[in-house]
C-alpha cells in the first residue's frame, strides 16, 4: 500500500519532513476544493511538472483519469461520492505498482478523494485531474522536445 | 442586427473609461487597435493551415512551415477562446464594480489555459511549425504579440481577440476550399 510505504518513507526522513516530491498537499487539496478555476490550473501545473520529472507513464495517467472522467458523467452525488471512494483504491494500487513514480499522484489525491463532499467540490476534483492529464501530456512533450535537444522554454 | 453592431461599438468602453472608437467585428466590438491586431492573428492562422500567404489583405505571414496545423485547430482555438469568455463573465457577473484590469487578472489562469497546454502538445511534431504556434500561443494571456511584421500590442488581452481572429480564419479558410 502507498500510504504504509510512504510511513516508511517519513520515517526514514523524520516527521515532518517533506516528501521527496516537495509538494505541499494539504496545500493543494485547500485550493483544489476552493473550486477557484485559477488555483486549480496553477496547483494542476505544479503536480503534473513533478510527476512528468518522476517518470510517471501517460498510460498510467490516463489510467488514472478514465474513471473520472467516467465520474464526471454521472449527475447523482451520492454515487459521485461513492466512485470516489472506490477509485481512491485504485490509485493505492496504481501507487504501489508504479514503484515510487505515482507517489506524488497518491500524496495529492489521496486525502482529495477523501475530502471532496459536495457538488462544487467533486466538480473542482475533477477539473483538478483534467488539468493534471492536460499538463502531463504539455510537460511531457516538453520534456522529449528537451532530449532531442530542441526548445528548453516551459511555454507558458 | 446592423443598428445592434453600432450600438455595441458606441457602447464599447475602453480600459481607460473612453466610450466609442471602435468596431463591431465577427460577434464582437474590438477597438481599432486590436482589429488590427484581429487580422493578423487571423492571417497568421490561414498561413499555419494552409499553403498560402495573403490571407487577409494587408496582413501577409510568409516563412510557412514545411507541414501544416489540420483546419481543425481553428475550432480548438475557438473552443479555448469560448472557455475563456466564460470564465471573464462569470467573473464580471460575480462583482460587477470591478475594473476591466482585474478582470483579465484573475482570469490569466483557469481552464482554458489547461486547454491550450494540452492542445499544443498535441498539435504538431514539426518544430518549425510548433515554436511558430507556440510563439502565438504564449501570448494570448498577455497585451502584446511579436508578429512575424513586428511587434503588435493590443488594448485587451489577445486571448479576447482569438475568437474573432478564429472566425475570420474559419470563414477565409471557407472561401479558400470551394
Amino acid at each position: 500500500m502507498p500510504n504504509e510505504r510512504h510511513t516508511q518513507e517519513r520515517g526514514r526522513r523524520g516527521a515532518g519532513a517533506p516528501p521527496g516530491h516537495g509538494l505541499n498537499a494539504m496545500a493543494i487539496k485547500g485550493d483544489v476544493l476552493s473550486a477557484d478555476p485559477a488555483k486549480i490550473d496553477t496547483r494542476a501545473e505544479e503536480l503534473a511538472e513533478s510527476i512528468v520529472r518522476a517518470g510517471l507513464a501517460t498510460s498510467q495517467v490516463r489510467n488514472f483519469y478514465g474513471a473520472i472522467a467516467k465520474l464526471r458523467a454521472e449527475g447523482e452525488l451520492s454515487k459521485q461520492l461513492r466512485q470516489l471512494a472506490m477509485h481512491r483504491s485504485r490509485l493505492a494500487y496504481l501507487t504501489a505498482r508504479a514503484d515510487g513514480k505515482a507517489n506524488a499522484l497518491w500524496d495529492v489525491f489521496g486525502p482529495l478523494l477523501k475530502d471532496a463532499k459536495d457538488d462544487e467540490q467533486v466538480n473542482a476534483l475533477c477539473d483538478f485531474a483534467e488539468a493534471v492529464v492536460a499538463y502531463h501530456k504539455y510537460y511531457e512533450w516538453q520534456k522529449k522536445k528537451s532530449d532531442r535537444g530542441g526548445s528548453h522554454g516551459r511555454g507558458e | 442586427m446592423a443598428g445592434e453592431l453600432e450600438s455595441d461599438a458606441k457602447a464599447y468602453e475602453h480600459p481607460d473609461g473612453r466610450l466609442k472608437d471602435a468596431l463591431a467585428l465577427l460577434g464582437d466590438a474590438l477597438a481599432w487597435q486590436d482589429v488590427d491586431v484581429a487580422a493578423a492573428v487571423a492571417s497568421e492562422l490561414l498561413a499555419m493551415l494552409d499553403a498560402g500567404a495573403d490571407a487577409v489583405p494587408g496582413f501577409a505571414a510568409a516563412g510557412l512551415a514545411a507541414s501544416r496545423l489540420p483546419r481543425g485547430w481553428i475550432h480548438r482555438l475557438a473552443g479555448i477562446a469560448a472557455s475563456y469568455r466564460e470564465a471573464h463573465a462569470e467573473v464580471a457577473a460575480k462583482n460587477g464594480k470591478r475594473q476591466l484590469a482585474q478582470i483579465e487578472d484573475a482570469v490569466r489562469r483557469g481552464r482554458w489555459v489547461w486547454m491550450k497546454a494540452y492542445a499544443l502538445a498535441r498539435a504538431t511534431s514539426d518544430p518549425a511549425l510548433s515554436a511558430r504556434l507556440q510563439s502565438l500561443m504564449n501570448a494570448l494571456a498577455g497585451k502584446s504579440w511579436q508578429s512575424r511584421s513586428g511587434m503588435l500590442r493590443t488594448e485587451r488581452d489577445l486571448i479576447w481577440i482569438l475568437r474573432p481572429a478564429a472566425v475570420w480564419a474559419d470563414w477565409l479558410s471557407r472561401e479558400r476550399r470551394r
